[in-house]
């Protein structure tokens, strides 16, 4: 049996410890419930490992970079958590954030997956327009005021995005780790949810919670090509795989 | 998997009378266990599914290292073709596959020990490496695998050993090496941190070995596992033995420690512990051998079988192995217990070590009684019986 309360955060990264630094930092502020922090280095040369080791994270430091699900997948591995949580490295938690994530997750036993709003997303986990422009310290202000745990800003979903995806143990074992088909990534996330749902999982978005995501997309901005490709590649290998378009989940969904 | 039952399990570890707590019971049960009176042991076939070769087999055919060595030679020619003068990855693998297939070919079916399979791929590496006018140690231990082998390694603290323990790992045909490294607080992080090739896994907090195993065993990929620790350094050649009986069919290669040990009334109560245990599960052929004990070699099979999480207490997990019908072999022997560093805590009559082992036999124990029942492999003779063996 796993921890009962703990949550195991797992965080993907590669070649981004000023990002992981201020992923870190503001979990050790903002997280009010028990928590571990798995860091699963992507064969980083910037000081990682050494960091990491400092800060007494669990570190899982892989040789080479292989990629966002493979990386997920060794830290759900060695997770001891009663909930799995994957955080990407350029996000920022704000206060109360896993507390009212766990809120929801917890509120029923269905209830497989719960996913944050962002600054920085697609779909419906992309927060209203008109809040733009602020700098992180400022949403960290917004998301003060903002998180405040209200379940009727609680929405069923079909597809929750990486970014932040929290599961329970229950739906790990159930639908087992990522599909590292989808390497280097992209799509594994819709994947995952796809089999979650197929399990009878519930997927709620918190439109309660904020979080900040600075959304770095190095591989997006420094190779728009390969990463087109990339996208198109693993939609196809999605809609092979499911006979489903990905694309139709992101859309709007029922109120739970 | 979950590493939250080892961090109970750790804890309980760490004040282990917890554990011990169900003494009196289980040793109420013990009793019964330990003297059956009265009962002989069942007779049946016993499983041993490895050959212990070399033995009261047909006379093999002597051994043909000069056709090795020209076998190695062509290939290392082709290669020399294929790939250039440079040694690198890819000429590394052409000589893993060029022995493999070899090997297979040459032997056709009829597996040769571990020695003499050595000593036919040493020719061959010669043969390679003086084809290619290289000095034929880089390419390590001239193994045969077939399949992918992980290796596992867990340290606490073994910075003076870590770094010679990797070594003896990297001269063989791994596909992979995770060292699980746990509350260290010398120097044996960067000591395996500059490595390339390794996977490394560090907790801040310790562990112990077999929180550490089960931990590494959850992230290999490998069709086999190799099972070290980081205070002892090993040879590649002796381990290589362990990998090569694993593809000869055992799902689980325990380190044959019998030659190392002193007569029964000389050895203490963890070595008959592992005997009885083994007795117990109608293995007596095992004898101490134990997979508390290191190195030792999982198959995917086995690890899947038994479960990553019950490797945190490996007699448990020889236990299940031996009742769920794996193949439990112990057909090659490393001296650990000489090299065996003593330290605070695994010496001395009472020490932790001690009490932890004792308390995971007992557990394993019950899960066999669970299983099986009181009698467990044996069974009560009739006083007819009983009678005659007394009378002879």
């Amino acid at each position: 049996m796993s921890n009962r309360t703990m949550t195991s955060i797992i965080i993907p990264t590669y070649n981004g410890l000023e990002l992981l630094i201020k992923c870190i930092e503001s979990i050790r502020k903002y997280t009010d419930v028990p928590y571990e922090i798995i860091v699963v280095d992507n064969g980083s040369n910037d000081g990682t490992k050494e960091y990491c080791r400092k800060e007494r994270l669990i570190l899982i430091s892989l040789p080479e970079n292989r990629g966002f699900p493979v990386a997920c997948n060794k830290g759900l591995a060695v997770a001891a958590g009663e909930q799995l949580l994957l955080l990407n490295n350029d996000c920022r938690v704000t206060p109360n954030w896993l507390s009212q994530l766990l809120t929801a997750l917890n509120s029923a036993e269905d209830i497989g997956a719960v996913g944050p709003v962002t600054n920085y997303a697609s779909g419906e986990q992309q927060i209203a327009a008109g809040l733009g422009g602020q700098d992180d310290d400022g949403w960290i202000e917004f998301a003060r005021i903002f998180n405040r745990t209200d379940r009727s800003k609680w929405m069923g979903v079909k597809r929750l995005i990486g970014f932040c995806l929290m599961f329970k143990r229950s739906v790990y074992e159930r639908v087992g780790p990522l599909d590292e088909d989808f390497s280097p990534g992209h799509y594994e996330d819709d994947d995952y949810c796809y089999r979650a749902v197929k399990e009878g999982f519930r997927l709620l978005i918190c439109k309660d919670t904020f979080i900040y995501h600075e959304g770095s997309a190095s591989f997006r901005e420094t190779q728009p090509q390969e990463w087109k490709l990339l996208i198109e590649n693993n939609r196809k290998r999605f809609m092979n795989k499911w006979g489903a378009d990905p694309r139709q989940f992101i859309q709007k969904e029922e109120s739970p | 998997m979950t590493r939250s039952k080892k961090i109970i399990r750790t804890r309980k570890r760490r004040n282990k009378p917890a554990v011990f707590r169900g003494r009196k019971k289980t040793t109420r049960r013990g009793r019964t266990l330990l003297h059956p009176v009265g009962s002989v042991r069942k007779e049946r076939n016993r499983r041993r599914p490895v050959q212990r070769t070399g033995k009261s087999e047909p006379p093999r055919p002597k051994l043909d290292l000069s056709a090795a060595y020209a076998a190695g030679a062509q290939a290392g020619a082709e290669s020399l073709q294929l790939h250039g003068k440079i040694n690198g990855p890819m000429s590394r693998s052409h000589f893993q596959s060029a022995l493999t297939e070899w090997f297979a070919d040459h032997i056709a079916g009829n597996r040769p020990p571990y020695s003499e399979a050595l000593a036919l791929c040493s020719s061959y590496q010669k043969g390679y490496a003086a084809s290619r006018q290289e000095n034929e140690s880089i390419y390590g231990v001239p193994l045969p695998l077939v399949s992918k082998a992980s290796a596992v390694i867990t340290a606490c603290n073994e910075e003076d050993t870590i770094g010679k323990v990797i070594n003896e790992l990297e001269r063989l045909p791994l596909s992979e090496i995770i060292v699980v490294l746990n509350g260290c607080t010398d120097n044996s992080f960067s000591k395996v941190a500059w490595r390339k090739n390794i996977i490394l896994v560090n907790f801040p907090d310790r562990l112990g070995h077999d929180v550490g195993r089960s931990v590494g065993a959850a992230l290999v990929t490998g069709d086999s596992i190799l099972f070290v620790d980081g205070d002892m350094e090993v040879p590649a050649e002796e381990l290589g033995a362990f990998l090569y009986e694993q593809e000869q069919g055992a799902d689980v290669v325990l380190n044959d420690i019998s030659r190392y040990l002193p007569p029964y009334e000389r050895q203490d109560e963890v070595t008959r512990c592992k005997l009885y245990l083994n007795q117990a599960l109608d293995r007596p052929d095992l004898r101490s051998n134990s997979l508390t004990a290191v190195p030792h070699v999982l198959s995917r099979k086995a690890l899947e079988t038994v479960g990553t999480e019950m490797l945190l207490v490996p007699p448990k997990a020889q236990a299940i192995a031996i009742m769920e019908g794996l193949a439990v072999a112990a057909p090659c022997s490393a001296d650990v217990i000489s090299r065996n560093r003593l330290r605070q805590g695994n010496s001395g009559a009472g020490n932790s070590v001690l009490l932890l082992i004792l308390g995971d036999h007992l557990e394993a124990l019950n899960e066999a009684i669970r299983r099986k029942g009181t009698k467990l492999s044996w069974e009560t003779a009739s006083r007819s019986q009983l009678a005659k063996v007394r009378n002879g």
